[in-house]
């Protein structure tokens, strides 16, 4: 009988992503020159945040303009954590984490209360007030010097100095990251928040908990932005307010939309594109990257109008490639 | 006395300006309940329409109405491309589109125009004017005098004639009105173009004020006109209008009790305020939301 056989998941899903991650940590043998590993390294980083926009704009459905501020915040906290009060770097990490999920969760509660679509205004004036803090706040941030001279990622005593030990510290957390915010989307919180996506009013009539889902999926979101934004101060060795000024904010939303919305590949895809194209493009066509916030505002309409969920979103992806991929199986009669 | 007198006057004029920005945002979101990104680039653009013309020679009175109309026929544009294929899909669909085309507008300014701030000429006389013993600036007043009039000429177009009746028809409820009859996606456009128009005389008079037009302008005049919105209650006309004065007046309240670097902060503070304590604005009634 067709209607009892157990789903079996397909191999692609099961082995592509190790592939990837074994692919990923060769990268620094086989790439020549320094650059191309950073530009990776600063493509991970970026995944990350991607994941956390997406969390809250793939999966829960609310668009928020502001991550870059969590992401600031993130790195502000771990850097002054470490350089401050003397904390080691993973205690740090973990706590900028917690403090971007807290601060995410006492943001998000008063406009998720009322509507939606109000979150992504507080979150553009969220990102501007804390570009006004970093910037005026001498005493603690240096203003608009910066933070110069942050201690590179340490663990137990083992410190990642040269690039490629950064890359794959990189890309053991942003593995850890992936796989945790995976489980958790595609288990019962993540199918709970799509409901929330396609029907508030009915998800709320069957007796979910709208508000309360809503601000657990931005807590998350801000708090993955938190994490990633830690090992950006760290990577980068520094850190200031334009890093985190609301332009930033809208390239990780396109990163998430051009990839996919709630798609864990998107999310890596978008982050890639976006990076890698204008970096491969600056030598020989310097005037693209003055057109390229253009670029990128005309492919959000068109991909709006055509592809609204993104490359690699839910039910977009032609069932031919679908088929290939073995992501669907043959029509059987 | 005197000074505190002529700061109010100030105070008024900027919160008009910022309800003729304000209103454009309000019919939108009243009609598609779209927060419409473009419309602070859109009116962006207009300014250096406006600035263009004037720099061509034109005189101020035909150049302004020409960049005005111009906003209309953007916003016009913007509406066709960007908006209406994706006006059923999911909510955050059109508002990642009305942003995609803000994008748009905003690097194309910048191709044209450069990103740095440029002059306005002073087209109103700046001199003071003594009232009843009270001495105030003419360029307040006369800003204040366009601004009522713009407002009421729309006020007079949305309550009276078929064609705002039928454009709040359309605002109660979509597809009734398109089941009576109404034209909607006529309807649409204009009210799309009725802000651009209103939007960029806010925008010129905006950058009149603060003598500068610069890309920028655009998410400036974003948050500052969906301050107004929501402190007057969204997709409010009244609502739009008060709320922007209140708005003028807060900004220079906190000009004169805290400095000049508050000022923009104010209308991001008053965004978080009215949401934490009035989620309707002062002057909305609450309504529950159907699927």
């Amino acid at each position: 009988m067709a209607m009892t056989e157990t789903f079996r998941t397909p191999f692609t899903v099961k082995f592509g992503p190790w592939l990837f991650l074994i692919l990923m940590a060769c990268l620094p043998l086989v790439l020549p020159g320094r650059f191309w590993l950073h530009i990776f390294s600063l493509t991970m980083i970026y995944a990350i945040f991607v994941l956390g926009q997406n969390v809250v704009t793939g999966w829960a459905g609310m668009l928020t303009l502001g991550q870059a501020a969590f992401v600031g915040m993130g790195a502000y906290a771990s850097v002054l954590l470490t350089m401050q009060a003397g904390l080691s770097w993973p205690l740090a990490f973990l706590a900028s984490g917690v403090i971007c999920a807290a601060c995410g969760a006492a943001l998000a509660l008063p406009c998720l209360r009322v509507k939606a679509d109000f979150l992504s205004l507080v979150t553009i004036a969220f990102n501007q007030i804390f570009f006004m803090v970093a910037n005026n706040w001498m005493e603690l941030t240096r203003g608009p010097m910066g933070i110069p001279g942050v201690p590179s990622m340490q663990i137990l005593g083992w410190k990642a100095r040269s690039s490629s030990d950064q890359f794959w510290l990189i890309l053991g957390v942003a593995a850890i990251l992936f796989f945790l915010v995976a489980r958790l989307m595609h288990g019962q919180l993540g199918r709970t928040m799509k409901m929330i996506r396609d029907d508030e009013v009915a998800a709320g009539a069957l007796g979910v908990n709208v508000t309360g889902y809503k601000v657990l999926a931005f807590a998350i979101g801000c708090g993955v932005c938190g994490l990633g934004g830690s090992l950006y101060g760290h990577y980068m060795r520094f850190v200031s307010p334009d890093m985190f000024k609301l332009e930033e904010s809208l390239l990780i939303m396109q990163m998430a939309i051009l990839g996919g919305l709630a798609s864990m590949p998107g999310c890596a895809l978008g982050a890639f594109l976006m990076i890698m194209i204008p970096e491969a493009l600056r030598s020989s066509e310097p005037w693209l990257i003055t057109i390229r916030p253009g670029v990128a505002g005309a492919t959000l309409v068109a991909l709006m109008i055509w592809r609204p969920n993104g490359l690699l979103g839910f039910g977009q992806m032609p069932r031919s490639i679908r088929r290939l991929l073995r992501l669907e199986k043959e029509a059987r009669p | 006395m005197d000074y505190y007198l002529e700061q109010l006057s100030n105070g008024i004029a900027v919160g008009s300006i910022y309800a003729l920005i304000a209103l454009g945002y309000s019919l939108v979101y009243s009609i598609l309940n779209l927060i419409n990104f473009a419309h602070g680039y859109v009116i962006m653009v207009g300014a250096f329409v406006a600035l263009a013309l004037l720099q061509a020679g034109l005189p101020a009175i035909p150049a302004i109405f020409l960049a005005c109309c111009a906003g209309a026929l953007i916003a016009m544009g913007v509406e066709r491309i960007a908006y209406r294929p994706v006006r059923h899909s999911n909510r955050i669909v059109p508002m990642i589109s009305a942003l995609g085309a803000g994008l748009v507008l905003a690097a194309g300014a910048q191709l044209i125009w450069g990103p740095e701030v440029h002059a306005f000429p002073q087209l109103i006389p700046r001199v003071p004017v003594e009232i009843g013993g009270v001495t105030l600036s003419s360029q307040s007043l006369i800003i204040l005098a366009i601004s009522l009039v713009l407002v009421a000429a729309a006020s007079w177009f949305l309550h009276r004639t078929r064609f705002g009746i039928a454009a709040q028809c359309v605002c109660q409820d979509l597809a009734t009105a398109q089941l009576m009859g109404i034209p909607v996606n006529l309807i649409i456009v204009a009210v799309y173009a009725i802000g651009g128009f209103l939007g960029v005389a806010g925008a010129v008079l905006f950058a009149m004020y603060f003598n500068a037009v610069f890309i920028q302008m655009g998410l400036l005049a974003t948050t500052k006109a969906w301050a107004a919105a929501m402190l007057g209650g969204i997709g409010s006309f009244s609502g739009a209008f008060w709320g922007g004065i209140l708005l003028g007046l807060a900004e220079t309240a906190a000009v004169m009790t805290a400095g000049s670097a508050y000022r923009d902060g104010v209308s991001l503070a008053i965004i978080v305020l009215v949401l934490l304590l009035k989620p309707n604005g002062l002057f909305g009634t609450a309504s529950a939301e159907r699927s």
